[in-house]
C-alpha cells in the first residue's frame, strides 16, 4: 500500500503531500483510516491526472483541500467531545466506588458517634440544654454521610447511562430515568428522616425505584454482555433491596410490624449491595478505558461489535 | 435489548454521504475508491466525495452498524495494493430501504403539488 514507483512524478508528490497534511487528522483515527485514505487518495488523484491532465490535478487539489479542511475540523471535535464523554463515564464510575464505601460507612456512624466527636471538639455539655443542643445536631448530622453515598451513586447511574444508554432500547434508557429519579427520592427521604415519619416511606419508594429499575438494567446487562468483566454484578447489586422492600411491606401489612424482624438480614442486604455497587462502579470506569483503547480504535464498543460481526 | 431491535427509523434522515455510500454498497462489497466512483457514477459527478468525507462516514458506519468491514484484498482492475472491503449490515439494508421510501414519499408529495409548475410560470 506503500509504494507507487509508477506513477507520474506530480502524482506520486501529491501523495507524498497528502500523506502529510494527514496529520492534521486525531491520531487514532490516522492510525486506523490514513493508508486507506492516502490510496483512495492516489487512486483518485491518478485518475484525475490521466483524463485531464494538470488542470484535472488541480481541480482534484482544490476539492481535497476543501474536504481535508472540513473533515479535519469534524474528526478534532468529535475526538474532542468523545474525550470528555469517556472522562465523566470514567469519573461516574469512581462516584459510585465512592459512594458504595461511603454509603457502608454511614451505617458506623450513628448518632452517638456524632455526639462523641462533638464532645472531644466542644468540650462535654455543662448543662442539659447543651446536651439536648449537641444531641439534636448529632442527629440531624447522622443522615448526612448516607444522603451525600446515595448523590455519588446517582452520579454513578447516570454515567452507567452514558455509558451503555446507546446500546438499549428507548424503553430501557428510560429506566435510567427513573433509577435517577429514584436515587434523588432516596436521598431527599434520608435527609428528611429526623425531621417526618413519612420520610421512611419516602426513602423505601425511592430505594424501590431505584434499585429496582437497575435491576432491569442488571437483567439486560447479563443477557448481552455489556459489561467489561462479569455482567452479573448489576443484578447482584441490586436484587437485594427491592426483595427486602418488598418482603418488608408485605409484613407491614400482615402484621403491623414497621420493620421485618430477621436477624442481620439488614446488615448484610446493606454489605452486599454496596460491595456490589463498588464492583459495578470499577467495572464502569474500567470500560472507559476499554472504549477508549488505542488498540480497539476510533469508536471503541460499538466498532468492536461491528468489526467481529457480532451485530444485525 | 440492545441493537438487535434497533428500529431503521431512529437513522432518518441520512446525511447525503452516508445515503450514496448505503446506496454504492448495496450490489455488493466495494473498497473506499470503488465507492467513491460509484458515487460519482450515480449521482453524474454532482456529489464528488473527498477521503476525509468518505472515511470520517465509513467510520461512523461502522460504529452504527450500518457496514461491515469484508477483508483486505487487491483489485484487479486496478493494481496489485491490498485494499480494505466494505459491505451492508442487515440493518444497513434497512435503513437504506427505509431512507429511499422517505425520499420517495417526498417526490410524491412534491409531484401531488405540481412544484414542477412554479419554475414554468
Amino acid at each position: 500500500m506503500s509504494t507507487f514507483t509508477n506513477d507520474p512524478r506530480l502524482v506520486r508528490i501529491s501523495t507524498t503531500i497528502y500523506s502529510t497534511i494527514l496529520v492534521g487528522y486525531p491520531r487514532l483515527f490516522r492510525q486506523e483510516y490514513g493508508p486507506h485514505m492516502r490510496q483512495v487518495f492516489r487512486d483518485a488523484c491518478l485518475n484525475a491526472y490521466i483524463r485531464s491532465g494538470f488542470p484535472g490535478l488541480l481541480s482534484f487539489w482544490a476539492l481535497t483541500l476543501f474536504d481535508w479542511f472540513k473533515t479535519v475540523i469534524e474528526e478534532q471535535l468529535n475526538r474532542a467531545t468523545y474525550m470528555t464523554r469517556a472522562k465523566w463515564v470514567r469519573l461516574s464510575g469512581w462516584s459510585m466506588m465512592g459512594g458504595a464505601v461511603v454509603m457502608q460507612l454511614s451505617f458506623l456512624i450513628d448518632a452517638n458517634w456524632i455526639r462523641a466527636r462533638i464532645y472531644r471538639v466542644m468540650g462535654a455539655p455543662v448543662s442539659q440544654a447543651e446536651y439536648d443542643l449537641y444531641g439534636s445536631i448529632a442527629e440531624r448530622l447522622e443522615t448526612f454521610p448516607a444522603t451525600a453515598g446515595i448523590l455519588l451513586i446517582v452520579l454513578g447511574i447516570s454515567g452507567l447511562r452514558q455509558h451503555y444508554g446507546k446500546q438499549l432500547t428507548g424503553m430501557w434508557q428510560g429506566g435510567f430515568t427513573v433509577c435517577v429519579g429514584g436515587g434523588l427520592l432516596t436521598a431527599a427521604g434520608a435527609l428528611s428522616l429526623q425531621f417526618s415519619d413519612a420520610a421512611w416511606d419516602v426513602l423505601s419508594i425511592g430505594l424501590f425505584l431505584m434499585f429496582g429499575t437497575l435491576a432491569i438494567f442488571g437483567v439486560a446487562a447479563v443477557r448481552a454482555g455489556l459489561l467489561p468483566g462479569w455482567s452479573g454484578i448489576p443484578l447482584l447489586a441490586c436484587f437485594w433491596f427491592p426483595l427486602f422492600i418488598t418482603l418488608n411491606q408485605v409484613n407491614r401489612w400482615a402484621t403491623g410490624e414497621l420493620w421485618l424482624e430477621l436477624p442481620h438480614v439488614f446488615d448484610w442486604v446493606f454489605t452486599l449491595s454496596f460491595v456490589s455497587l463498588f464492583l459495578l462502579g470499577y467495572e464502569l470506569q474500567r470500560g472507559s478505558e476499554v472504549r477508549s483503547s488505542p488498540t480497539i480504535g476510533i469508536g471503541p464498543v460499538e466498532d468492536r461489535h461491528h468489526r467481529t460481526g457480532d451485530h444485525p | 435489548m440492545p441493537t438487535t431491535t434497533q428500529n431503521p427509523d431512529e437513522f432518518l434522515p441520512l446525511t447525503p454521504a452516508v445515503f450514496h455510500i448505503l446506496l454504492a454498497l448495496a450490489d455488493g462489497e466495494k473498497h473506499g475508491y470503488a465507492i467513491m466512483q460509484e458515487v460519482e457514477t450515480i449521482t453524474n459527478s454532482s456529489i464528488k466525495m473527498g477521503p476525509g468525507t468518505l472515511y470520517g462516514s465509513i467510520k461512523r458506519m461502522l460504529a452504527a452498524g450500518l457496514i461491515q468491514e469484508a477483508d483486505e484484498r487487491p483489485d484487479p482492475s486496478l493494481d496489485d495494493q491490498r485494499r480494505r472491503y466494505y459491505r451492508l449490515t442487515g440493518l444497513g439494508g434497512r435503513v437504506l430501504e427505509a431512507e429511499a421510501r422517505r425520499l420517495a414519499s417526498l417526490v410524491a408529495l412534491a409531484q401531488a403539488k405540481e412544484i414542477s409548475t412554479f419554475g414554468t410560470g
